[in-house]
């Protein structure tokens, strides 16, 4: 079975175009900043919103095809949704809440409530069936919710930051579960958060989405050892510069030029570890290719590191110890000299992922 | 709170607008017949009254259920031009006098009239001076009321549990039945209490339209304006019941009314 949307649509200022696949094998997450566009993504794919251009196929059903007129209701759809904000009906039971989307495809109420109670039971929450939403935890409405969409055995399941409205005490537990409730679950599995930790503990592969575009995509190691964003070089804690490379020199959009060891022609990141930089309070000599001066910006303290952000010509953050924290009186802030050597420079073509479907 | 005495030019007319209502009140309790109460109400004339009311509020508010319930989801859901004018004229029987709208259904309904001259004679037609009359009259009145209460239900719930429901292959038949209704639930049964309510006192609609003949169109308030001149004791009688009835609906309503309005 496999999920394979092209589509694209406006909303207010948001302008979504993207080529999503995915196969019932891996679960998929979709992370990317607020507002990127992820949870209309979500909503178009099930049919809440309509899509202005575009084709998406699931498990061989057309369910959008806009030359073709096609557009699925939502309630056509073999897809689930867990929303959120998990919107269970607050006037009826968990049971019954679980129940609803089996009594709309037909089973019987006594079949429905039977089936219901089995899919609460695996879920974990088979003791709270009498109680209505109003009485649940925040976990314990997010596993009804998983529950009720489960329950209608969906060809593509969709969850919308499944773990947003969970209390940080609780949140590893349930991501826990949940990580084991996805992995145990049939058909595509889909999850959209903006929470780098959900989507690393929950999914195989992740795929980027930023301002409407899908930047990346691939295994979590793919995405986090070779950025393609700024947004995942900082989630990750890494330097990350774009540019244009001519043999051993990158040059940045200011005009800034990087000093790399491998030679690469045209587009290319660059991807440097806080660890590469050194900071120095004189103008440092000798071979360090990359030498320029900044201003020192906000310091943090991550465990036996420092971790020092420094304006100039080029935004960089570097990592030293405390000891040299101290001795370069980094707390003082002013000038600083940055140094880059050459072979602390990662570069990889920019190659951008997925097409444009903008007609 | 401002503390201090509050000034006596304020006070005063307070306490005379708390009169204003009070005495007639407190006249219509000491004037009312304690002692044979339950005499009174099952005489004949009094209790045919109240059966005919019972039963025309209650179809009234029928009527006003079946027509006003759907008109409220296209007020609140469907956007099509006009609508604000539509929504205008729903509500206008609740500024309209009543005896003009009792005028203006026997120009629609009457034997001469706009629908009366080709449907006169339909069985189930709300000829005027009818038992169905009295029904068409107090549902013309009391319906924007439902509708009214209703539409804000609707505008106010949160719309995403049906699309909840519908990701779950709910049709919109579906929804409407087993998510919209029972969410909007508070506001309709405000708007049906206030519905009836209104229906059980319309008096000037009535006796224009239906007149005021016992057993088949004379309600509790066309029948206090006979039986004030025949039988004042009755009267009193039967406006206790109206006002014991109102002051239920008060009570049931107090916060609803106060939020949906």
């Amino acid at each position: 079975m496999t999920l394979h949307a092209r589509l694209a649509l406006e909303l207010g200022a948001l302008n979504l175009d993207v080529d999503l696949r995915a196969e019932t094998t891996q679960v998929v997450a979709v992370v990317g900043p607020n507002g990127a566009g992820k949870t209309t993504l979500l909503r178009a794919l099930a049919g809440l919103v309509p899509i202005s251009n575009g084709h998406v196929e699931l498990d061989n059903e057309v369910l959008d095809d806009t030359t073709a007129r096609i557009h699925l209701t939502p309630e056509a759809r073999p897809v689930a949704v867990v929303f959120q904000d998990y919107l269970l009906f607050p006037h009826l039971t968990a049971l019954d809440n679980v129940a609803y989307g089996l009594r709309s495809r037909g089973a019987s109420r006594r079949a429905a409530r039977q089936e219901a109670r089995t899919w609460l039971e695996r879920v974990g929450v088979a003791e709270q069936s009498i109680s209505r939403p109003g009485r649940l935890s925040g976990g314990q409405a997010q596993r009804v919710a998983l529950a009720r969409a489960l329950a209608t055995r969906p060809a593509l399941l969709l969850l919308d930051e499944p773990l947003a409205a969970i209390d940080v005490s609780a949140r590893a537990a349930l991501r826990r579960d949940l990580r084991n409730q996805l992995t145990g679950a049939e058909g595509i599995r889909v999850v959209v958060t903006h929470d780098p930790l959900d989507a690393m503990a929950m999914a195989d592969r992740l795929v980027v989405l930023e301002n409407g575009r899908i930047t990346q995509e691939g295994t979590l190691q793919d995405v986090t050892a070779r950025p393609r964003s700024p947004w995942v070089a900082q989630l990750v804690g890494l330097n990350l510069y774009r540019g244009s490379a001519a043999r051993n020199l990158l040059t940045l959009a200011g005009g800034h030029q990087i000093h790399v060891a491998a030679p690469l022609q045209g587009s290319a990141f660059a991807l440097v570890h806080p660890r590469g930089v050194s900071l120095h309070r004189q103008k440092p000599e000798g071979s360090p290719r990359n030498v320029w001066q900044g201003e020192v910006g906000g310091i943090d303290f991550a465990g036996d590191r420092v971790r020092v952000q420094v304006g100039g010509p080029v935004l960089v953050v570097a990592e030293v110890t405390p000891e040299s924290a101290t001795e370069l009186r980094l707390a003082d802030g002013g000038p600083i000299w940055v140094t880059i050597k050459a072979t602390e420079v990662e570069v990889y073509p920019d190659i951008a992922p997925g097409r444009s479907y903008l007609p | 709170m401002m503390k201090g005495r509050p000034p006596v030019g304020l006070v005063i007319p307070a306490v005379l607008a708390v009169a204003m209502v009070a005495l007639p009140l407190a006249g219509l309790l000491l004037r009312t017949p304690w002692s044979d109460l339950g005499q009174v109400l099952s005489s004949s004339d009094v209790r045919e009254a109240l059966m005919l009311s019972a039963e025309c509020s209650l179809g009234a508010l029928g009527v006003s259920l079946v027509l006003g319930v759907p008109l409220a989801w296209v007020l609140a859901r469907v956007s099509f031009p006009g609508r604000k004018l539509v929504r205008a004229l729903v509500t206008l029987p609740m500024v309209l006098p009543p005896v003009v709208a009792g005028v203006a259904l026997l120009f629609a309904f009457g034997r001469r009239g706009l629908v009366g001259q080709y449907l006169a004679g339909i069985p189930g037609f709300p000829a005027p001076f009818t038992t169905g009359a009295v029904i068409l009259a107090e549902a013309f009145v009391a319906m924007p009321f439902l509708v009214i209460t209703t539409e804000a239900g609707l505008r106010q719930m949160d719309q995403r549990f049906e699309e909840a429901a519908a990701t779950l292959g709910a049709g919109q038949w579906r929804r409407f039945w087993t998510v919209t209704l029972p969410l909007v639930a508070p506001s309709l049964a405000a708007g049906a209490a206030l519905c009836w309510a209104r229906a059980l006192g319309e008096f000037g609609a009535t006796i224009t339209f239906a007149g005021n003949l016992p057993g088949r169109t004379q309600t509790m308030p066309t029948a206090i304006y006979v039986l004030l001149e025949s039988n004042p004791e009755h009267a009193v009688a039967v406006s206790l019941v109206l006002l014991t009835v109102s002051l239920a609906a008060l009570i049931a309503l107090r916060e609803r009314w106060l939020g949906v309005l």
